[in-house]
């Protein structure tokens, strides 16, 4: 079965002539359907980047993203982003609500089926009863789920995630990552999930894209067989989550060292 | 509690200050032996019968008129032309320069030139009003528009948002109290250009009939018209100001203020 999204050689140099400066080498992977693949590595190894370059947001260097079998130019319908920065990608004039249902509206779709994938998304994400409220008056993991449930109601085939949980407190974190893994189930959506939490990048895996330093490329990509559902205690203390996370910490620690001798 | 005693405090000086100078004005002019400080009660009687009566067709309506008609105006020119200038760079560039110059030059000094273009009349006092508001509203607009969340952008850009949409509900949305800014700005110079225009270059209207009264020697017809023009500056900052609290409320609050 041909992958649903691949990642063809990409390769990003910012900047020309003598400030040219090469995030990313060439990377490649597949993400089939149904997967969490996540993809680890530390800040500023270029996984933002990666990941507009993916969706489209910014123009490759080198290679290119196919989703479905076509080569990705432009964001395309089917892949729903969730940034980094809940803060500056929820819209702080529209309420929760209508955050989830900006993207639906213009789009031909009906008015009481937009409602009813707000409804059943922020209820997925468990923000049942807040839809009137304004991003500013709920919690940082709140907001990210929001747009957890913006990205879900656009239904998207593959949902991309950029370090989503790298700004909100353990607790928190753990929750939202469970529940990412459960709405994977739910909504039958692919996720490649980038984040430099190796912990969290062996958790919610079904395999693990291990980057390099810049200019990045892929160092190893790691099959997890950790069964599902995964549970925050349970699954992190069976052996083979101990030796998977081992195995990736000593892959990015070991380049990163050969990379900054003494350092 | 010590907060609180503040807050009433300060409101019963806000109140007291008022009625204090008032008084004092009153007191002071009571005997009417200076001819240029009229009684504040013939003032007052002034200020009723001139623009409550006849006057307030013929005078404060035209007023106003112009006054509202040029700031729309230089609303609908500013924020589209900001936004123009912002969306389509090139353009922006090359007309940098001129905007520079064109908003340094003072009101004042225009008048002559918009008389000849338009004579004596409401054409060229709203040409007038217009020409000097529409700078702050288009500078804040094109720096409202430039300074928008990339990430909000790259957001819209990723769920498809359409390019109308995008433009009326993203990025003029984050330009909103931006653009808010400088509307506040041309406000308050609206009023001052209306009065320049109507004391130099007009047949009717508040400006108007105050110097008219000035020049022959109608002091407290004169004091009754700077009463209004204080007045109505004081009064439309505040509308503004409450308004923009109200449709701006999602950024006074994300702001915590
Ligand atoms: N627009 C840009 N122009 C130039 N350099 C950039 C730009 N965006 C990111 N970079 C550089 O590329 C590298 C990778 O950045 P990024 O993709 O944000 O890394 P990560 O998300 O892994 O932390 C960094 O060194 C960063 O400074
Ligand atoms: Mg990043």
């Amino acid at each position: 079965m041909a992958p649903l999204l691949s990642v063809e050689g990409i390769g990003k140099i910012y900047g020309e002539g003598r400030s040219a400066y090469r995030a990313i080498d060439s990377v490649t992977f597949d993400v089939n359907e149904s997967e969490i693949v996540t993809v680890v590595g530390p800040s500023g190894c270029g996984k933002t980047t990666l990941l507009k370059c993916i969706s489209g947001l910014l123009p490759p260097t080198d290679g290119r993203s196919v989703l479905n079998g076509i080569p990705v130019t432009e964001p395309p319908e089917g892949l729903g982003i969730v940034f980094q920065d809940y803060s500056r990608s929820l819209y702080p004039w529209m309420s929760v609500a209508h955050n989830v249902a900006f993207p639906l509206a213009g789009k031909g779709i009906p008015r009481n089926e937009i409602n009813d994938r707000v409804e059943r998304t922020l209820a997925a994400v468990g923000l049942r009863g807040q839809q009137r409220k304004k991003p500013f008056q709920l919690s940082g993991g709140m907001q990210q789920r929001v747009a957890i449930a913006r990205a879900l109601a656009y239904q998207p085939k593959v949902l991309l995630m950029d370090e989503p949980f790298a700004s909100v407190d353990a607790q928190t974190r753990a929750e939202l990552e469970d529940t990412v893994v459960a709405l994977r189930a739910e909504f039958n959506v692919t996720v490649l999930f980038i984040t430099h939490d190796i912990d969290e990048a062996v958790y919610m895996a079904d395999r693990i894209v291990v980057l390099t330093p810049p200019p990045t490329t892929v160092s190893e990509i790691v099959e997890v067989s950790l069964p599902f559902p995964r549970d925050q205690i349970g699954t992190k203390e069976l052996a083979e989550f101990v030796k998977l996370r081992s195995h990736v910490y000593r892959a990015v620690k070991n380049r990163w060292d050969d990379r900054q001798p003494g350092q | 509690m010590t907060r609180l005693a503040g807050r009433i405090g300060r409101f019963a000086w806000e109140i007291a200050l008022p009625i204090v100078v008032l008084s004092y004005w009153w007191l002071a002019t009571a005997d009417g032996d200076n001819p240029f400080f009229p009684p504040a009660s013939r003032v007052l009687e002034a200020f009723w019968s001139n623009w409550f009566d006849e006057r307030f067709v013929s005078d404060f309506l035209p007023s106003m008129a112009r006054l509202g008609a040029s700031y729309l105006l230089a609303v609908g020119i500013g924020v589209g032309a900001g936004l123009l200038l912002r969306l389509w760079r090139p353009l922006g560039e090359i007309v940098e320069p001129l905007i520079s110059f064109l908003r340094s030059i003072p009101s004042a000094a225009l008048l002559p030139f918009a008389v000849l273009l338009f004579g004596i009349g409401t054409n060229m006092q709203v040409f007038l009003i217009t020409f000097v508001c529409v700078w702050p509203i288009l500078l804040n607009t094109m720096d409202g528009v430039a300074d928008t969340d990339p990430t909000m952008l790259d957001t819209a850009r990723a769920f498809r948002i359409g390019h109308r949409r995008r433009l009326t509900r993203v990025v003029l949305m984050a330009a909103a109290p931006r653009i808010a800014s400088g509307m506040r700005v041309s406000l308050s110079v609206a009023v001052v250009v209306m009065l320049i225009s109507e004391m130099f270059a007009s047949t009717n209207g508040i400006g108007y009939v105050t110097i008219q009264a000035q020049r022959t020697f109608a002091f407290a017809d004169m004091w009754s018209g700077i009463l209004m023009l204080g007045l109505l500056g004081y009064l439309l900052n505040l509308l503004f100001v409450r308004a923009e609290r109200l449709v701006l409320s999602w950024y006074y609050a994300s702001k915590g203020r």
